[in-house]
């Protein structure tokens, strides 16, 4: 395993379908641990990963996988797992043969205790001999998973992993990422859902518009996050009383009453959140509804962008 | 190679194509019980109701089309259903995905039909079995280059169907006999040589477009070979869905 140099080496990667950039000149590095792949529904994420895999050429720049390009070089596949965003498998198979396909291609020595591990690590053996067919999402994926860890490959690039996931399978599969990245593989996960990849990566590549927006680790750009303009339009029985009691708070920028209640303009979310019902408590005011305006994931990922800057190299 | 040969003789004879194949292929079974089962006094020549068959039937319509229905499904499919990711996302070359699979549909191809071709002759022909052996012999070698081209067009192409029915009744039905140069670039006359090639008293009545023996299986052997490596080129420089 590397420690310390990086594992995936991205340097001014773009890709265009016509006159469609869908990667716009981007460069960044993934070390060993897991790294998460973040950004809005068509950003460029799956295109992106693609390239990193190997499944796509770049237009322009150059890709490497453990100081290997990618294209056109099947053997790195020995030392590189990918799971792709398609959820579509050999519905006729079962689950165990799936995995067995891998690792026979894959060159494993021991093609059953290979198999009996990756089964064991997705905790599928007890279904593992039931047709794909027959899985439900959650475990297809979990099939698709040991699939692409099965030759026990350094680095793994995982999209979307947790799609058609239900909450409990999400935690076990995050266990299952969190183990494997102490064993120290590089994991790289893509996902539109920040809050799902900062509980398991360490480091987060932002992607926004086919750019890269932000790299680094999530703790800064959670920081970020909550530091960002929130705005919280509040029903109650006495809005100009909650207006006067949320006055003094530190966390709001602005207040206005209009019919349709009150908005509360605030710069820190988390205080925000944590002031509104505090104030309406403390001045008997009944909360009806609390709506964050401004809350979409689009919103947020963009707002990250502009303030992290569009295409700036942020350091690891 | 050989888990990949196995994938795909699952993948195509699982599929519901596979029994129209069958059915197709039972077409020219069922003409020959007809004939089998017909008053000898007023049936047609035995010759020429076998070459009637042989070239109209087998040759033009079952095995192009069932050539067609399974060859575009081996590669195409995965494209279509986004699988060929978990094929080319390993550390195999990539002729050791298109060998074992173009192998796979070869036989799935051939032996319906070149089984179909030996029980028509051995009903038409009362049991000959040097007649037998040619059909089906004949009949392998033209599933083997059909197979080859409509593999590669099933990944060439999303419109592979298309392509194949063109490729079929335009090119080898139509324009292919018109000029008797172009039968060295016909499928359809590989397998009509080869046929006539192993067996002289059949299928004389050319047209005046006629192959040897040689020429039909190097010619076959060709079509073979560029469209294996036309194949392989695709997948190495394609987009993986």
């Amino acid at each position: 395993m590397n420690d310390g140099h990086p594992t995936i080496r991205v340097d001014r990667a773009s890709r265009w379908f016509g006159s469609v950039v869908a990667v716009n000149d981007i460069s960044f590095e993934v070390y060993p641990g897991v790294t998460g792949l973040v950004g809005p529904n068509g950003a460029g994420k799956t295109t992106l990963l693609r390239l990193l895999a190997g499944l796509a050429r770049p237009s322009e720049g150059d890709i490497t996988v453990l100081d290997e390009p990618v294209r056109n070089n099947p053997g790195i596949y020995k030392r590189l797992g990918v799971m792709t965003a398609h959820e579509q498998i050999y519905s006729y198979l079962t689950g165990r043969q799936f995995v067995e396909l891998a690792a026979t291609l894959t060159g494993v020595p021991d093609v059953a205790a290979a198999t009996d591990r990756a089964i064991e690590i997705v905790r599928m053996t007890d279904d593992q001999h039931r047709k794909l067919g027959g899985y439900s999402r959650g475990m297809r994926q979990r099939m698709r998973l040991a699939h692409a860890l099965v030759h026990d490959p350094e680095v793994l690039m995982l999209d979307e992993p947790l799609s058609g996931t239900d909450p409990r399978q999400r935690l076990e599969f995050m266990d299952v990422i969190s183990d494997l990245a102490k064993q120290g593989r590089t994991i790289l996960i893509s996902s539109h859902i920040l809050e799902e990849v900062e509980s398991m990566a360490d480091r987060i590549l932002l992607i926004v518009g086919g750019k890269l927006a932000a790299a680094g680790d999530y703790r800064a750009i959670r920081r970020r996050l909550n530091q960002r303009p929130y705005l919280v339009r509040v029903d109650c029985d006495a809005p100009r009383v909650l207006a006067s009691a949320l006055a003094s708070e530190g966390a709001v920028e602005s207040l206005t009453i209009d019919d349709d209640g009150l908005r509360v303009l605030g710069t820190d979310v988390r205080a925000l959140q944590q002031a509104i019902p505090v104030a309406a408590q403390a001045s008997a005011v009944r909360l009806q509804r609390v709506q964050p305006l401004d809350d979409s994931l689009e919103s947020v990922f963009e707002y990250l962008a502009d303030g992290a800057g569009v295409g700036k190299k942020v350091p690891r | 190679m050989m888990p990949l040969f196995f994938l795909t003789l699952s993948q195509l004879t699982q599929r519901r194509r596979y029994i129209v194949v069958l059915l197709l292929s039972a077409v020219p079974i069922l003409l020959g019980v007809i004939y089998w089962f017909s008053d000898a006094a007023t049936r047609p020549d035995e010759l020429e109701f076998h070459d009637a068959l042989t070239a109209l039937v087998l040759n033009s319509a079952v095995l192009p089309i069932a050539a067609l229905l399974l060859a575009t499904a081996t590669l195409g499919d995965e494209v279509e259903d986004n699988t060929l990711g978990y094929l080319t996302l390993k550390p195999i070359p990539r002729w050791h995905i298109v060998v074992p699979k173009m192998l796979a549909t070869v036989l799935s191809v051939a032996v319906p039909v070149a089984v179909s071709g030996m029980i028509m002759s051995i009903l038409i022909t009362e049991g000959d079995i040097n007649t037998s052996l040619a059909t089906a012999a004949g009949l392998g070698v033209g599933a083997a280059a059909y197979s080859v081209v409509f593999t590669w067009g099933g990944l060439a192409t999303r419109q592979a169907i298309v392509f194949g029915l063109v490729y079929v009744f335009l090119w080898e039905a139509s324009i292919a006999t018109l000029f008797s140069g172009l039968r060295f670039v016909s499928i359809r006359q590989y397998t009509l040589g080869v046929i006539r090639g192993l067996d002289d008293a059949r299928l004389q009545d050319t047209g005046g477009v006629a192959l040897d023996f040689a020429p039909a299986i190097i010619g076959a052997v060709a079509v073979v070979a560029v469209f294996s490596w036309l194949t392989e080129r695709r997948l190495r420089t394609m987009d993986v869905p």
